[in-house]
């Protein structure tokens, strides 16, 4: 499942783990092999949990938009796992349709979106892909789309932690 | 200090975010512009000064290796703000000199200053973050043959792609 061995399965968890292995199950119905081998270091286990909750909850910002966002960095990245696991939740929980997501894996442009949350992933791409290139003329332009400040640095955070998260996932060979 | 106005300066600041300033005031001495940015949204504050505090210290990597890996890898993403900060700790606290660094900025191999051990994580991480599909089971075979753990092959990518998501972050948003 993955280069290292130290990592404890849901059958063999107790204390933080097992409560962590319970919590994801809540949320995805699975214990994905990411979180499995998150165990290595429970204390960063829980604060990816900590942070997937913030993202679930979040007031303002879709799901859709959070899963479209972590679909096309990761198709950036070339990180095969997360491409899939978002492909999915995006057609299975959003009625994304399989041609909508060929689309915007094209042309992120195409991605199913309202105006104000199209503009944030593509920000958020563009961010993504030469975090340098960004100028007070994107913060403008997004705050003419009615996005907060919050918003704006929500759906960056979560672009820039998927860039993250996708390192991890391919250089571990996770799968 | 960044493209977004919506910060909490310390002056200003109370509840969680008065808190977070006071947790890394002892921590740093100071408080860095990076988490004044991120009073825009007061639980990733907090999550990161966890995170931070788990890592300085580590159990048993050295700061000297965080820090040089906070550095090689703002370098290349020229994060000019995080290549500067860790810069100074490994000149302040470190006693790594100038020299040293200017070499490990032009070849990351070229570092005297750590151990067989960590400088072989520190490549590995850089190896990571720059291509991470070519790691292979040899690179960690290789590391454990050097008796790092598979927690600590663990937390310093975990590190390493921390620094990389901050230096998006920095960058994007012009944090200074």
């Amino acid at each position: 499942m993955s280069l290292l061995n130290s990592t404890v399965s849901p059958e063999n968890a107790t204390g933080v783990v097992a409560e962590n292995y319970e919590r994801v199950k809540e949320i995805l119905g699975l214990v994905p092999s990411t979180c499995e081998v998150m165990s290595i270091n429970p204390f960063i286990q829980t604060r990816s949990l900590d942070y997937i909750d913030t993202i679930i909850s979040h007031p303002t910002l879709s799901g859709k938009l959070f899963a479209t966002i972590r679909l096309l960095v990761s198709n950036d990245s070339n990180c095969k796992f997360c491409v899939d696991f978002n492909e999915a939740m995006l057609m299975n929980a959003f009625n994304v349709s399989f041609d909508e997501i060929s689309s915007m894996k094209e042309n992120p442009s195409f991605a199913p979106l309202n105006e104000k949350e199209k503009a944030l992933l593509l920000f958020v791409i563009k961010s993504t892909k030469d975090s340098l290139s960004t100028t007070s003329d994107d913060i403008t332009l997004l705050k003419n789309k009615g996005c907060s400040e919050l918003e704006i640095y929500d759906a960056t955070y979560h672009g820039a932690n998927m860039v993250a998260g996708d390192i991890m996932i391919n250089a571990f060979q996770i799968s | 200090m960044s493209l977004l106005n919506s910060t909490v300066s310390p002056e200003n600041a109370t509840g969680v975010v008065a808190k977070n300033y006071e947790r890394v005031k002892e921590m740093a001495g100071f408080i860095p512009p990076l988490c004044e940015f991120l009073s825009i949204n007061p639980n990733a504050q907090t999550a990161n000064l966890d995170y931070a505090k788990t890592v300085f210290p580590h159990s048993t990597l050295t700061g000297k290796l965080l820090s040089m890996i906070g550095l090689l890898i703002s370098n290349d993403s020229s994060c000019d703000y995080c290549v500067d900060f860790n810069e100074a700790i490994l000149v302040n606290n470190f006693k790594i000199s100038q020299d040293e660094i200017q070499a490990i900025k032009d070849n990351a191999s070229s570092v005297t200053s750590l151990d067989d051990k960590e400088k072989a994580l520190l490549l590995f991480v850089l190896k990571s973050v720059k291509d991470p599909n070519s790691i292979t089971q040899n690179d960690i075979t290789s590391l454990k043959n050097l008796n790092a753990t598979e927690l600590e092959i663990y937390d310093v990518i975990n590190h390493g792609v921390h620094i990389v998501a901050a230096d998006i972050m920095i960058d994007t948003f012009k944090i200074k």
